[in-house]
């Protein structure tokens, strides 16, 4: 069965060029452009989620936490993107598994969701 | 022996004594043995006929080498003295005289009384040596007090009780133009002496008339016989009562040139004082104990008094502290301890400044000022004073947060089309590359390369509005900087033809933020294959030393055109390029270098440049090693 990945991101050209990288790489990818979709997330967990921290209206790196606090979500991985140079501490501060620098190339992209999907287990970023 | 000069010859003054008997002069002068006077009695031909007991020591011959003897044939050492010139001249002319002459065969003085009379000759001896040696004394003491009056370059008058005249040193006259007897029995002051037409010379006399031996003290202008004004300081002491003075006594002293010099600097800090006052800029100076001692309004304003005056008053009477009403932070925001504050680091004799963010403690209100400190030292090299500067250039500065915030915010919007830019490239790439169409991986490789040159543009540029606004966050972990430095090489290589050559080896890790010195190695490599097109090497040396810290100095050395003395210092600086006909070829903003400076200058270390046109450049850069622990504020 097909891991599946959620992408939260305000700009749909870049969830459509990520969905398609994914995809390509044979995952299942689910976008959406607001942070409204974690609402109704409960009927289908995703197996990893690649979080935006500046969405419009609302901040990545507290809806991050939110997952983490979760007893439902903390297990599944979450990768933040952002074009900020400061996301190292957001990650680490919000508790993500690891964060991407924009622009990023492809291959980094494949390679960390490769990464936390083959995991056995998901451990916090800061271990 | 001369004694001429010392001997006078003095006619009698009594006519009739030149008519006494031998008998009567003997009753007259006492004669008999117990006299302190010598007496010999002569004839007309000198011939001694009586001599008495002094006499003889006097003349110091024996009573039987004298008495019947001629005088002067007896006393051959006397002929042609001034005793023998005198007694020859007194017979001669037949009147009685009285001289002093100087024993020429003792250091002893005689008054000598000679009374000729009709066949006979007195002489009487009075020895006066001892009143001689007191009127010599005397006399030498006058003339010395005399030379010391005369020469003195101060003035010495004496008056009487209603301030007339009765002396005055030549110095006096010469001070105002006239001779010392042009004075004499003039008044001491004028009666309109200036600047208040005599009234504080006035008041000087009565108190001298009034207050005896007490001296009193006055500066007053009086004018030269020339018709210039001239300043005097003059002391007067009322010494009427001490016998022997019985005057008021007066010292002059010329002080036009002080009060000329007092005048000028006077002006010249009136005239500092007008300036200190008018400028925009606040100034303060603290005396080497770090006292305030002088501050202008604009400082007053600032601290919310009205003038210096009350500002310099409430700190007297401790109703503020200079430093709490305002808290400091540095340009990058930090918290200034005190030390770090450019007066106290001049106060340690070092010109300081720094761009300081101060927070009205009162209102809230912040304020950036540009703070110079510049030590004044005195002749012994001791820092005395320290003046310091404080320009507000809070408007400036948040016409550059505004304009850094642009940056910051236009560099992040580019980002994102960057971003889908370079993704939708490399998706092509892949799916070219998969249908095996090289010309089209070709040309999107090359697409792909302009991308990532334009987001190092756009990161440098969001790089330098964080440093601007103090918000470059630098990690602290350990740093392997020989891996580093193989990476960054391993990178690098297959873009260039150079050969990435590394030497040396770091030994132990530096704390530090990886990624940022990262982007130093990469930006000094790249500037290094840049301006080296026709060389064939970059060497990268790695270099750890322990004096005189423990240090790890990395250097990048190219062979390519150089850079010029007079570029060098400059080259670190924001937007600074070197731009001459040569280098046009070479594009870039002139941000790079200043980064890479930031990077390491925020690790508490150094970067520099050694370089000679034509022949290549070195760039340094060294690190402190230290422990995680005691590393440098970072923020």
């Amino acid at each position: 069965m097909k891991k599946s990945i959620l992408v939260v991101d305000d700009s749909a050209a870049i969830l459509d060029v990520v969905k398609i990288a994914l995809e390509m790489a044979d995952y299942e990818v689910y976008t959406s452009l607001t942070g409204a979709c974690f609402q109704q997330m409960e009927q289908h967990l995703p197996d990893l989620i690649l979080l935006d921290i500046l969405l419009s209206g609302e901040n990545g790196g507290e809806i991050c936490q939110r997952l983490k606090s979760d007893e439902q979500t903390r297990h599944i991985p979450v990768i933040l993107l952002s074009a900020h140079a400061g996301l190292r501490e957001t990650a680490e501060r919000c508790g993500a598994n690891d964060f991407l620098v924009k622009p990023f190339r492809l291959s980094a992209l494949r390679e960390i969701v490769k990464k936390y999907l083959s995991l056995p287990s998901m451990t916090p970023f800061s271990s | 022996m001369d004694t001429n000069a010392n001997s006078h010859f003095q006619e009698h003054t009594e006519p009739e004594s030149a008519s006494h008997s031998l008998l009567e002069t003997h009753v007259l002068w006492m004669t008999d043995e117990q006299t302190t006077h010598a007496f010999i009695a002569l004839d007309l031909q000198w011939q001694v006929v009586y001599l008495n007991q002094q006499a003889k020591e006097v003349l110091r011959r024996t009573r039987g080498e004298l008495l019947g003897k001629n005088l002067w044939e007896a006393l051959p050492d006397y002929v042609g003295s001034p005793l023998y010139d005198y007694c020859r001249q007194a017979v001669s002319s037949d009147k009685a005289a009285q001289f002093e002459v100087k024993s020429p065969c003792s250091p002893k003085w005689f008054r000598v009384n000679i009374f000729p009379s009709p066949g006979e000759i007195s002489i009487f001896f009075t020895e006066i040596t001892a009143w001689k040696e007191a009127e010599e004394r005397l006399r030498q003491s006058e003339k010395r007090f005399r030379a010391l009056i005369e020469n003195s370059t101060d003035g010495i008058a004496l008056t009487d009780e209603k301030g007339i005249i009765t002396y005055a040193s030549p110095s006096t006259a010469r001070m105002v133009g006239y001779l010392p007897e042009e004075f004499i029995g003039g008044r001491i002051f004028g009666r309109d002496d200036y600047p208040d037409g005599g009234e504080a010379t006035r008041r000087l006399m009565a108190r001298i008339q009034q207050e005896p031996r007490k001296s009193q003290v006055l500066e007053f202008r009086t004018p030269h016989k020339d018709g210039t004004l001239l300043w005097m300081e003059i002391t007067g002491i009322n010494l009427l009562d001490e016998p022997g003075v019985e005057a008021i006594v007066w010292n002059f002293r010329d002080v036009t040139q002080r009060k000329q010099l007092e005048q000028k600097a006077a002006a010249a800090k009136e005239q500092l004082e007008v300036i200190l006052q008018n400028v925009a800029d606040g100034i303060t100076v603290v005396d080497a104990n770090d006292r305030l001692v002088y501050v202008n309004d604009v400082v007053a304003h600032w601290r919310g008094f009205p003038s210096l005056a009350a500002l310099l008053a409430a700190l007297q009477a401790g109703k503020v502290h200079r430093h709490e009403k305002f808290a400091t932070w540095d340009q990058w925001g930090r918290p200034l301890p005190g030390s770090e504050r450019p007066t106290a680091k001049a106060l340690q004799g070092k010109q300081a400044q720094a761009l300081l963010r101060y927070q009205d403690n009162a209102t809230g209100q912040f304020y950036w000022n540009l703070v110079r400190a510049h030590p004044i030292f005195d002749a012994q090299g001791q820092v005395q004073f320290v003046v310091t500067v404080y320009t507000d250039v809070t408007e400036q500065k948040e016409l550059e947060l505004r304009k850094d915030h642009f940056i910051s915010m236009a560099s992040h919007e580019l980002k994102t089309p960057l971003t889908i830019l370079s993704a939708y490239t490399q998706l092509l790439h892949e799916r070219f590359a998969a249908e095996g169409r090289q010309d089209a991986v070709l040309q999107l490789s090359k697409m792909d390369d302009q991308i990532t040159d334009l987001t190092r543009l756009v990161t440098d540029l969001l790089d330098i509005s964080k440093m601007q606004a103090g918000q470059l966050d630098l990690v602290q972990e350990a740093v392997d900087m020989d891996g580093l430095v193989r990476e960054v090489v391993e990178n690098l290589q297959p873009t260039t033809t150079r050969h990435l050559l590394i030497e040396g080896t770091a030994r132990r890790p530096v704390i530090g933020d990886r990624g940022r010195l990262g982007q130093v190695l990469i930006n000094l490599l790249t500037n290094a294959i840049k301006y080296s097109p026709h060389a064939d090497t970059v060497v990268i040396k790695v270099i750890h030393t322990h004096h005189p810290h423990e240090t790890l100095t990395v250097s990048v050395q190219d062979f390519g055109i150089g850079i010029s003395q007079s570029h060098q210092q400059r080259l670190f600086e924001r937007f600074y390029r070197v731009l001459s006909e040569k280098d046009q070829n070479y594009p870039g903003l002139g941000i790079g270098l200043y980064i890479a400076h930031e990077i390491i200058s925020r690790h508490g270390g150094r970067m520099w440049v050694e370089s000679a046109e034509g022949k290549g450049s070195t760039f340094f850069f060294s690190l402190p090693v230290r422990e995680a622990k005691e590393s440098v504020l970072w923020t």
